[in-house]
């Protein structure tokens, strides 16, 4: 990704622009609807509205949308083939319009976000792969939300308020099997493999 | 086997993280503490030390350095990890096994300033620009290590 030079910065960059010239420049060469990754991470002016462009994307396998200032999940009609939709570092507040890709998602990547409620998840029945550390996740009945997901296997919390609160009392072993007795199947927790042990003593609780 | 080649081939990304954090001695980092406003590469190197270790950076920002745009970095949070006495043996001692895809892919906005390499960090701040190497270094494991180990699965 090539730097920006100061001058070519204007105010707002609308998705729209930031996809052409995305499609002019790294990904030239391929159309729209065949590209399978598509990065628009770390965007000077950052992206703040996704719009319908992207549903031009239906090959697109993992939409990089990363440290943008987006302040919702916008409409995600017609990505088809999507797997890997990464956010992380932006400014959402909930989760919302997955529907569309709920069927296919298996990644969902939503670090640095201010995401207090995980009310949506459950309809991405396929997802793998939930990183949502540094949000603000605080209640236990967030993670049980999880427990509706039965392929999640790599689940990262690290740095929401729930973590927090149990690693200042010196407690994440005893929060790791909190998380585990809800998240059973999971095999990986904050980056760390699950252990057989963490596993048989969270069945237990 | 292939693994093990390709693993090795790793390894020159692991003894460069291993030598930039031999580089920096805790006096540096003392004397980078009782800098109010360190240079600006600095703040943007400790930014990715930040996220490496999934600790709080700012909402992204935007500044002209020297006529390119490169992302601003949130220095409290870096004096904050600074006070830790143990803070470059955690850097030895860093797991870099547990580093994922989504922190790479937030680390390479930094990468891609012009001036976000040894060189031009070591000129704005002496021995602490190793951190810059580190970071790298880190990233380049997890995307060597990605490919080994399917192959070692088997």
């Amino acid at each position: 990704m090539p730097a920006v030079k100061a001058n070519a910065a204007a105010k707002a960059a609308p998705c729209k622009q930031a996809l052409a010239k995305w499609l002019a420049g790294p990904g030239a060469g391929v159309e729209a609807g065949m590209a399978e990754k598509v990065e628009l991470t770390g965007l000077c002016p950052p992206i703040e509205k996704m719009d319908s462009s992207l549903a031009a994307l239906c090959a697109c396998r993992h939409l990089a949308l990363s440290t943008n200032n987006i302040d919702k999940i916008g409409s995600l009609a017609g990505l088809e083939s999507l797997q890997i939709l990464s956010l992380g570092r932006n400014c959402l507040k909930k989760l919302e319009n997955l529907e569309a890709v709920a069927g296919t998602l298996r990644e969902l990547w939503l670090s640095y976000n201010q995401i207090d409620r995980l009310a949506g998840i459950e309809k991405c029945s396929q997802l793998r792969v939930l990183y949502a550390s540094n949000n603000r996740i605080k209640e236990w009945s967030e993670v049980d939300r999880l427990s509706a997901l039965p392929e999640l296997e790599d689940l990262l919390l690290v740095g929401n308020p729930l973590y927090n609160e149990w690693k200042d009392n010196s407690a994440l072993p005893q929060y790791r099997l909190e998380v585990l007795k809800r998240v059973p199947g999971l095999k990986k927790l904050d980056g760390l493999p699950v252990d057989v042990e963490e596993r048989e003593a969270a069945a237990k609780k | 086997s292939d693994a093990e080649e390709d693993l090795a081939s790793a390894k020159p990304a692991l003894d460069a993280a291993l030598a930039a954090l031999n580089s920096i001695t805790p006096k540096d980092i003392t004397s980078l503490k009782a800098l109010r406003n360190p240079p600006d590469v600095i703040k943007r190197i400790f930014d990715c030390v930040l996220l490496l270790r999934h600790l709080p950076v700012s909402k992204a920002t935007w500044q002209d350095v020297k006529g390119a745009m490169v992302l601003a970095g949130a220095y409290e949070e870096a004096v904050k990890m600074m006070g830790d006495m143990n803070f470059l043996q955690s850097l030895v001692n860093f797991p870099k096994e547990a580093i994922n895809d989504e922190t790479v892919e937030l680390l390479g906005p930094y990468f891609a300033a012009p001036d976000f390499n040894f060189e031009a960090a070591k000129k704005a701040s002496g021995n602490v620009a190793g951190l810059c190497n580190w970071a790298k270094s880190m990233c380049k494991y997890h995307e060597v290590a990605k490919e080994v180990e399917p192959k070692i699965e088997k």
